[in-house]
């Protein structure tokens, strides 16, 4: 394996381990004795004390988390308190849901910031430009789900077109499901688009300023012609990054708008978790939307090899 | 003689933080099929801005007046798609710095066929084997690996010989060489100068060579023209300049070049004082402040050019007359 | 330029010219409107803590759900409270929350950067790697737990917020730093024997400050928008203070009564946000004229 491989590796696996740990010493803190959760609070205290040794509650917090983690590398998933089920079978019909929907978003943000930003770039300084740049500034002003709200106020409860909220599930017919996740992926995409917006009509410009961009000029290639074949690839190495930081925002921002649309997601089944204190599904969701990320992030690094042939060259 | 371009009067006002600054003033040359015009004058004179506003690639903002005739088309009044298909095929340019004037993510052939491309309307398998031709021809060593490579697999001297290809793939009747070896080593500079040389001489194309160092002009120009802050301020041909400089900025700048067999004592002349800003130009002489020879009038007096002698002129109020009248 | 002095010239154009700060502050429109929406926030705040023009709390219930009119500006909501009241209130929740998650992550975040830049080595490893997993972690998630950890409440809201700032400043005063360190002035007075202490009080934090300025801004407003999500998920601002982002957890389930109630505590979110972020984008410009001329 490459240095550059074995290293994003690494990193992937260090920060999966700071984590978990960062995860678990949080979930320490949470007060709620967990037997008493899973009892019900009239459980009698000898029960309680029972179940507790049963579950290994009372034991020392290192060897509870070096469980945690060793049944994680074994595939055991420990059974939710509230749900009695496997965390595992919890998240995975929510992962499905959830995905998705960060997908769609991230969709729309990409679609919307490089129509905007290549349009405001092209027109730079003027009064295009400077109108979407107004704009741009708004969309990141907004809260999302403020913004959500709005949209259900707007399509579901003046013109009814959609649902104010719910999903019907994936065996209601791909459409059907989707037309379901497209406020919230609209609610969640208007901020990231604008900020995405702002940073690829930065990029754009910034590289419209290199020296070879007046080499392909000085060809007789148009303005339009160099925008699109030497400035944009160019341009896009510094907003891949943003990309993928701005996913990680999208998947983290489900737990707002999943609860505005009561949309049964891993956002909304975390928050719901941490009411009911279900310290075991809370630390997996975690966790695993941690991996997400950093797996992202590592999906976005070699992306670059793959734009930029001087990475090639030394590092993979 | 042929003459492929002329500059009429030209006149480049640039907008800067501080205001429009003009960069070049009344500025007129012609220049003759097969011939070298050198440009020369200090950092920040406007020797580029010239080159730009010829190619019509001058900053945003920038305004031209005065005419630029190609085989007596005027330029500067035609429209960007119009410029488009003159640039790259009619006239070509080679810029100062080769180490980011080539987009570091397509590969040597793809950049260097795309002006054959765009032009010859050639397809990606013929301009891939003329571009191949071309890297051979100016001497590119191992031009069939090389032309697959991307720059930063080139050094700075090959990049320039990949610009040179780059401008020569068209042909085209005027090359603008806009300090083609400033940012290379000495040793590589002659070797990039020659071939820029025989490349003109070969295809009888005019050669505009841009550069500060009049050592490099000497060698290489028939006609020269002195640049100070923006204004031409001598100008004639090689023998006649080289004979005997007739501005005191040209004398300056002469004097200021290390002669060969000099003693390694004798201290290089500068001269004194610093260029001025050219977006804060005194009336007058532009190079007042500096001058041995100014006196109350040049602040108020621009120059005109005047005759110095056989096809040579410069700006000076108290241009030496008994010079003036050999 | 001399010749343009000599005519007479209106105060505004005289305070607009030049290069100083203030200049350039008065001809940057953004910066201005930035300023005046940031101003109006303070203001809002400022007032309604003297004087509001009815109790935010009073409740009427024959003025349920009144539309606006001279009396009540904006309306009443679902317990006939005047709203232009609340949301007037609501403003020194949002200044709170700007102030002191600010303050927390500043104080914090600035020292250890500071610390990391002129100990580098280790402790500077240990600094950066700590904020690259911060940052790495989405900040509502870390909110959420946070808060679900120590209990919801406003108090804890601002803390998880001013926790998340603190990466956020540590790094940023780091890099800002390490580029006054290799100055000449820095060798100088290095070489004079002054110690790194004195160093990074006298020369480091003062030229480094402007760009924390403006970064403080900028997490002012992410702090407000923070802050009013938690709140919304029911995690921040308890009942009965005002808070934006309660308001509009309520305004949700009356949205088939009355829309406007989830109406006007959005906007009072998002004016201030753009209000803070264009004032940070400004005074980036006017600090910097360099990178203002680069956009
Ligand atoms: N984009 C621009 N905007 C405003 N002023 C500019 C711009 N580019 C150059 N200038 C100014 O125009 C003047 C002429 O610049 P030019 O690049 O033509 O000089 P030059 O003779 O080519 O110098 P050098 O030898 O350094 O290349 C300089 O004073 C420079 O500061
Ligand atoms: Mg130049």
């Amino acid at each position: 394996m490459s240095v550059f491989l074995f290293k994003r590796l690494l990193t992937f696996l260090v920060t999966l381990l700071a984590a978990s740990m960062l995860t678990f010493a949080a979930l320490e803190l949470l007060p709620g004795d967990p037997a008493l959760v899973i009892l019900g609070i009239d459980a009698s205290p000898d029960a309680v004390a029972a179940l507790s040794r049963e579950m290994g509650f009372d034991q020392p917090a290192w060897l509870r988390y070096a469980r945690w983690i060793g049944g994680l590398l074994q595939g055991e998933f420990a059974d939710s308190y509230t749900y009695k089920v496997p965390v595992w079978e919890l998240i995975r019909d929510r992962l499905i849901i959830t995905v998705p929907l960060a997908v769609f978003a991230m969709v729309l943000t990409t679609i919307f910031a490089f129509l905007l930003g290549i349009y405001a770039a092209s027109r730079h300084n003027r009064p295009g430009d400077v109108l979407v740049m107004g704009f741009s500034q708004l969309g990141i002003a907004v809260p999302n789900f403020w913004l959500a709200i709005l949209l259900i106020v707007l399509f579901a409860v003046k013109l009814g077109w959609f649902k104010s909220g719910g999903f019907p599930g994936w065996d209601a017919g791909f459409w059907e499901a989707l037309k379901a996740l497209l406020l919230p992926a609209i609610a969640l995409a208007t901020v990231q688009g604008a900020i995405l917006a702002r940073f690829t009509r930065s990029s754009l410009l910034e590289v419209m300023r290199e020296d070879f961009v007046r080499t392909a000029r000085a060809k007789g290639l148009s303005r339009r012609a160099v925008l699109w074949r030497h400035v944009l690839r160019n341009a896009l190495i510094p907003v891949v990054t943003i990309m993928g930081l701005q996913f990680a925002s999208l998947l983290a921002g489900t737990i707002v708008v999943e609860n505005v649309f009561a949309i049964p997601g891993l956002g909304r089944l975390i928050f719901q978790s941490i009411g009911n204190r279900d310290i075991v599904v809370v630390r997996d969701v975690v966790l695993m939307l941690a991996a997400l990320v950093v797996a992202i992030n590592f999906l976005v690094d070699l992306l670059y090899a793959v734009i930029d042939p001087r990475l090639k060259a030394h590092d993979i | 003689m042929e003459t492929v371009l002329e500059a009429d009067r030209l006149t480049v006002t640039l907008q800067t933080a501080a205001g429009p600054a003009r960069a070049v003033r009344d500025l007129s040359f012609s220049l003759q099929r097969g011939r070298c015009l050198g440009i020369v004058g200090e950092s920040g004179c406007g020797k580029s801005m010239t080159a730009l506003a010829i190619m019509g690639l001058l900053p945003e903002g920038a305004h031209t007046a005065g005419r630029v005739l190609l085989h007596g088309e005027d330029l500067l009044a035609l429209d960007d798609a119009r410029m488009c298909a003159i640039r790259g095929d009619r006239i070509a340019m080679i810029f100062q710095e080769p180490m980011t004037s080539l987009n570091p993510l397509h590969r040597i052939g793809d950049q260097v066929g795309e002006a054959l491309r765009l032009h010859k309307r050639m397809g990606r398998r013929e301009a891939w084997e003329k571009a191949l031709f071309l890297l051979e021809r100016v001497g590119i060593p191992d031009p069939h690996r090389r032309i697959g490579q991307y720059p930063h697999q080139l050094s700075g001297g090959q990049r320039q010989r990949v610009m040179i290809a780059m401008a020569l793939a068209n042909e085209p009747d005027v090359l603008i060489a806009d300090e083609p070896t400033t940012a290379l080593d000495v040793t590589i500079q002659r070797q990039i100068l020659d071939l820029i040389q025989d490349l003109a001489a070969e295809t009888g194309m005019g050669l505009i060579l841009i550069s500060h160092d009049l050592g490099v002009i000497a060698e290489n120009a028939d006609d020269v023209l002195v640049m100070y802050g923006g204004m031409v301020v001598e100008q004639g041909s090689s023998e006649a300049i080289f004979r005997r400089f007739a501005h005191p900025y040209a004398q300056g700048l002469f004097a200021a070049i290390p002669k060969l067999g000099a003693g390694r004592d004798t201290r290089l002349r500068t001269i004194p004082g610093t260029v001025p800003d050219i977006a804060d130009l005194p009336p007058g002489c532009p190079f007042q402040n500096r001058c041995p020879r100014a006196e109350a009038v040049c602040a108020v007096t621009v120059p005109p050019m005047e005759r110095v002698g056989e096809g040579h002129r410069a700006a000076c109020l108290f241009l030496d007359k008994a010079e003036a009248g050999a | 330029m001399s010749m343009q002095q000599a005519q007479p010239a209106s105060l505004l154009s005289r305070l607009t010219r030049g290069n100083g700060f203030w200049a350039r502050a008065l001809r940057h429109r953004s910066f201005l409107a930035g300023g005046f929406l940031s101003l109006l926030l303070v203001l809002m705040a400022v007032v309604s803590a003297f004087w509001t023009p009815y109790d935010p709390t009073k409740m009427n219930f024959r003025l349920r759900f009144a539309p606006p009119s001279a009396e009540h500006w904006l309306g009443t909501d679902h317990f006939g409270r005047d709203l232009f009241s609340i949301i007037l209130t609501g403003a020194q929740n949002s200044i709170l929350v700007g102030v002191v998650s600010v303050a927390i992550g500043l104080s914090f975040g600035v020292a250890l950067g500071l610390l990391a830049s002129a100990r580098r080595g280790m402790t500077e490893e240990l600094v950066m790697r700590f904020s690259d997993f911060a940052f790495a972690f989405p900040a509502i998630l870390l909110a959420v737990m946070f808060v679900a950890a120590l209990g919801p409440g406003s108090a804890n809201a601002i803390l998880a917020i001013g926790v998340y700032n603190i990466p956020v400043f540590a790094r940023l005063s780091r890099g800002a730093a390490n580029a006054v360190w290799t100055r000449e002035y820095i060798l100088a007075a290095r070489t004079a024997g002054k110690g790194r202490l004195r160093i990074t009080i006298e020369h480091v934090l003062p030229n480094i400050l402007p760009v924390i300025i403006v970064q403080a801004t900028i997490q002012f407003a992410l702090a407000i928008l923070a802050e009013a999500a938690l709140s919304y998920l029911g995690l921040g601002a308890q009942p009965p203070a005002p808070s934006w982002g309660r308001m509009l957890s309520e305004a949700q389930t009356l949205i088939y009564k009355d829309p406007m109630l989830a109406v006007y505590p959005g906007l009072a979110i998002a004016l201030s946000v753009l209000g803070l972020n264009l004032l940070g984008d400004g005074l980036r410009d006017i600090i910097d004229p360099r990178l203002s001329r680069r956009r």
